[in-house]
């Protein structure tokens, strides 16, 4: 069954998998985002613009570490990787709001730290917007002499919930390490799969077998790095068992038999094994796992849609994440399936003509040997 | 030494196959990579529309979101099981919810809440979808406060300036756009240079050990990770000013900072190329490591995560042994942020302490594991 010649690359896909699940899973441990160094320059000092400050550091997304003496010291601090936001509030901060002159609250984010950025100007808009509409109520009560009930109501006629779904705490770790770890374990799968290539050329019926078998093996690697997550590090799993496992079983299958293919068409071991693993590597880039396909030039949403990553990876996150049953796995599922075949129609044809071409060369051998003996 | 040098230089010429992993493969890479991010923004995001209101109102809102470029409507469904069903199959992104009665119920005062819904699990999309549609809808939230201020008798100058109140005036700095190429291309630039470091580093180091491990073989190996060092550092700077010349990264610091940066990280990626063939007798096996450690080693570098982050012991951890911490982050701090030389000081100085420890240890260690091969 070739395990003993492939026992290096199987350990060291049961192996590394399940060690980086555990190294991520403890490096994403509370992967909110939250406690952003921020620095505060207060220069109005009045109640109303501690009252700002207070909601700031109420907020655990801040932690507000630094009170900035001056405008430029709080862009030193964002420059010396001390702080990832600045908030400066002007001085006459509260005297122009009562006078209706629209002062302004200047916000600095660090642009370097892309996801940092992202939450913080989310949470901050969401505490102006509270800190807006608490100003039109008390505006109200005063001018328009309405009951406090009544002016909440005038000053947002209408609100809208912004709801998250199925990751509602928009943790990183669920976003981003399913995907990882499948990155990860697939370069060992195609290396796997050139390592059951025997140079001179197998018959196809074995390798067809072993090629299943290694997809089961795989899948169990797959299942053990993440069971790992789920059971220790609260990764849920929220859709369709059955539907997981078999799309995981016909992925690995696949990428297994792209590294059949791949070894088939190229002799040297070492070569096959290191163009194979260079074909899924970026997949987790080209995939559209992160920044996505849509975002895309049409051509690579099409060169995309053609790794096996782009229909398992993103498939594996949502049965994370999302409710969904056996119909939202079965389209890529059968994608996956043709692509296997593709993969063993490739290694087929080329093994026929490596053995057509070498019958050839041993029969042309065999009659110029025959002609000199004569 | 000479005549070594020039045995490996000769080499290339021969077995061409060493220059096209070390020089063609990151070049290559960079241009993939500058396809993947060109467009900056995140145009069309797919979203289902679910008015069950059907008003005048409902249809403005509405008209807010098909016509701004950030999202695209994708479909108008009539429950919300639909809208689910569509997000669900990662055929919209978000989904905007108005109930019944809705124009009706903001008239009377009744404060009708409406829902948008983002979907989380892709968190670039997701955040994205926020952001814009937070905008969309607190600018609409604001314009009907302005009407209904008015209506209930305040002057409109004064409606205005209540609603207005005070704003906050955001800035992000060094990259506004928040470009995805300026956050990831240095480090995955660095992993493409150690990828095809080890690539022909370690078969050379397993398959020459012998000549290696033996007399004079501490010059050798010098002269081995001197010449492809010096090639992987020339294809850094022309992949790097690729980037920026036609791909759009963002340069705002010294770039002489980063190649100081780079130049201590292929210095000491000798290390773990050491220290792979010291343990592997097999070049293929060396090969199969190598390529397994490309996604574990990004991933913990302080990178793509921050470093502040990271739990401190596995900061300690990665900094003993992997040098592309002292790398990753502080060149991005220099490409995009410009930062001084005194913020990136003690990388420089730790990756080189790491160097000047390491690579002793790792010579010995990989002598000494011929020997004990050998008996």
């Amino acid at each position: 069954m070739n395990f003993s010649k492939n026992k290096f690359i199987l350990a060291m896909i049961f192996l590394i998998p399940l060690l980086v699940s555990l190294l991520l899973g403890y490096q994403f441990q509370g992967s909110r985002i939250k406690n952003i160094p921020t620095a505060i320059i207060d220069l109005d000092n009045s109640s109303l613009s501690r009252s700002i400050v207070s909601e700031i550091k109420a907020n655990e997304i801040f932690a507000v570490k630094h009170y900035a003496g001056s405008y430029h010291q709080l862009q030193r601090l964002i420059h010396e990787n001390k702080a990832c936001v600045g908030v400066v509030i002007p001085e006459d901060f509260s005297k122009d709001l009562k006078e209706y002159k629209a002062p302004k609250v200047l916000v600095l984010y660090d642009g370097s730290q892309m996801a940092v950025t992202s939450a913080a100007k989310a949470r901050m808009s969401e505490i102006l917007l509270t800190l807006k509409t608490a100003f039109v109520i008390k505006t109200m009560e005063g001018k328009l002499n309405l009951p406090p009930a009544k002016a909440l109501n005038r000053a947002l006629p209408m609100s809208f919930e912004i709801r998250t779904v199925n990751n509602p705490t928009r943790n990183y770790g669920n976003f981003l390490i399913p995907g990882m770890i499948i990155a990860l374990i697939q370069v060992g799968l195609a290396m796997a799969g050139v390592g059951l290539v025997d140079g001179d050329g197998n018959k196809s019926f074995p390798l067809l077998i072993k090629n299943l078998v290694y997809g089961f093996l795989g899948s169990l690697a797959v299942f053990l790095a993440l069971g790992v997550l789920y059971l220790f590090f609260n990764i849920p799993y929220t859709g369709t068992l059955p539907g997981g496992i078999l799309i995981t079983y016909v992925y690995v299958t696949a990428v297994v038999a792209l590294g059949i293919a791949v070894g088939t068409i190229i002799p040297s071991r070492l070569f096959a094994t290191q163009v194979a693993a260079i074909l899924v590597l970026p997949s987790s880039i080209l995939g559209g796992y992160t920044w996505p396909l849509l975002a895309m030039p049409a051509g690579y949403q099409v060169f995309g849609n053609l790794l096996p990553f782009t229909h398992y990876a993103e498939v594996l996150r949502d049965l994370t994440l999302k409710n969904i049953g056996m119909e939202y796995v079965t389209g890529d599922l059968l994608w996956l399936v043709k692509f296997t075949f593709v993969m063993w129609g490739i290694t087929v044809f080329v093994s026929i003509l490596k053995r057509f071409f070498k019958s050839e060369n041993t029969r042309k051998g065999g009659a110029l040997l025959s002609k000199s003996n004569t | 030494m000479v005549s070594y040098l020039k045995a490996e230089l000769k080499k290339f010429l021969t077995n061409p196959k060493t220059l096209l992993v070390l020089v063609l493969l990151p070049l290559l890479f960079t241009f993939i990579m500058g396809g993947v991010y060109v467009k900056t923004y995140l145009y069309d995001i797919p979203l289902v529309v679910l008015d069950s209101d059907n008003s005048s109102l409902s249809r403005t809102i509405v008209g807010e979101f098909a016509s701004n470029p950030y999202f695209k409507v994708i479909g108008y469904v009539q429950s919300y099981r639909e809208l689910e069903e569509l997000v669900q199959a990662r055929e919209a992104y978000a989904g905007l919810v108005i109930p019944e009665d809705f124009a009706k119920d903001v008239k009377e005062g009744k404060a009708p809440k409406s829902l948008f819904i983002v979907d989380g699990t892709n968190l670039v999309i997701g955040n994205n979808a926020l952001a814009r549609g937070a905008e969309i809808l607190n600018t609409f939230t604001a314009g009907t406060q302005l009407k209904v201020l008015q209506s209930q008798g305040m002057v409109p100058v004064m409606a205005e300036k209540t609603v207005q109140s005070f704003s906050f005036l955001d800035r992000i700095l060094y990259d506004p756009r928040l470009s995805y190429i300026g956050y990831l291309f240095v480090g995955i630039l660095g992993i493409f240079v150690q990828q095809t470091y080890l690539a022909v580093m370690v078969p050379e180091l397993v398959t020459e050990k012998e000549e290696l491990a033996g007399q004079g073989g501490l010059t050798k190996i010098a002269v081995k990770s001197f010449v492809k060092g010096v090639l992987s550092f020339v294809t850094f700077a022309v992949c790097l000013f690729l980037a920026s010349s036609v791909f759009n990264l963002p340069v705002r610091g010294e770039l002489g900072y980063v190649l100081v940066l780079v130049a201590i990280f292929i210095f000491n990626l000798t290390v773990p190329a050491l220290l792979i063939s010291a343990f592997t007798r097999d070049v293929l096996k060396g090969s199969q490591i190598c390529m397994f450690l490309s996604v574990p080693t990004l991933l913990t570098a302080g990178y793509v995560w921050p470093e502040y982050m990271m739990p401190e012991p596995l900061i300690i951890g990665v900094k003993l042994f992997w040098p592309l911490i002292y790398y990753a982050g502080p060149a991005r701090d220099v490409l995009v942020k410009g930062v001084p030389f005194h913020v990136i000081w003690p990388y420089v100085w730790q990756g080189l302490l790491y160097g000047i420890i390491w690579i002793p240890l790792a010579v010995a260690i990989y002598k000494k594991r011929l020997q004990v091969s050998q008996e």
